[in-house]
């Protein structure tokens, strides 16, 4: 994780040693350690990001402008839950280059015709487990809480931080179903 | 960091095969001579899930990475169709590739 805060990707590909295959990892899989783990962690402290808006009469390349320009990958649309991602441009543009012939600047498209998503909310403080499962679990890999989304690279960055501290706790397996038991 | 995070702590160590947890996210690839729009798509596919970015190769060996930021900072320069038809992976793709063996 430290590697891909310098190099703003949060991404590698390894070998496990067991095959010849390779595999990924990505900044949504740190959510399963997140998932897993128990901290001192809660949502109450978690740093504000400025969230950044868009309007629905702009085009797919002020988007572009305003993701690049602060570095985000998501966007809200102005007073609402809806937002727009490099995932939903990415597949707006495949949607383009098939059935819309006509569309030749793609960045002149307006994003008013584009399918937003919603972003989810939670209002109640979390914990970090909490957090990531919520993210998890969700369609779209973010979550709003207050005035900030956390992303699952948030989640990297939480889990990079000095200030976290793990509570000890141990998780044994039940000889008999093989579900948790959690025994501190 | 004070909270030593052990990758083995969530079943991914190297003395157990690999678990369903951090291990078991396989590549996927694209040939660096494919075109771009092949790219797009296949990263509207899988950006933002365990996957991400998809993995170049060139003659069977992993020469670079192609994710959304790439695409998209690609297609600010050149937003034309005629650029996704005719532009190579590899003209766009991120090298080199962050990989452990």
């Amino acid at each position: 994780m430290e590697n891909w805060k310098h190099s703003r990707r949060a991404f590698s590909i390894f070998r496990t040693g067991f095959d010849s295959n390779w595999y990924s990892i990505s900044a949504r899989k740190m959510l399963q350690i997140g998932m897993k783990v128990k901290t001192n962690f809660s949502t109450l402290s978690i740093q504000k990001n400025k969230i950044v808006t868009f309007e629905i009469d702009d085009t797919l390349g002020k988007i572009l402008d305003l993701m690049y320009k602060n570095m985000t990958r998501k966007l809200l649309l102005e007073n609402s839950n809806q937002f727009i991602s490099d995932r939903i441009i990415l597949g707006e543009i495949s949607r383009l280059l098939k059935f819309e012939e006509k569309v030749e600047d793609i960045l002149d498209f307006p994003v008013g015709h584009t399918r937003l998503e919603y972003v989810p909310s939670v209002k109640e403080d979390l914990k970090l487990n909490e957090l990531c499962s919520n993210i998890n679990e969700s369609d779209n890999p973010c979550l709003m809480y207050k005035d900030t989304i956390v992303t699952p690279w948030d989640v990297c960055l939480i889990l990079l931080s000095e200030d976290l501290k793990m509570q000890q706790s141990r998780v044994d397996l039940c000889p008999y179903c093989g579900k948790e038991i959690e025994s501190s | 960091m004070s909270s030593s995070l052990d990758i083995n702590t969530v079943q991914c160590g190297s003395s157990s095969p690999p678990s369903s947890n951090l291990t078991d996210t396989s590549c996927v690839f694209i040939d660096s001579d494919r075109e771009v729009w092949l790219a797009t798509e296949m990263c509207a596919e899988y950006t933002e899930s365990s996957v991400d970015q998809i993995v170049v190769l060139n003659k069977n060996n992993i020469t670079g990475t192609v994710g959304g930021y790439d695409l998209l900072a690609h297609i600010r320069k050149n937003p034309t169709r005629r650029f996704q038809y005719e532009s190579k992976v590899e003209e766009i793709m991120f090298s080199p590739v962050p990989k452990k063996v």
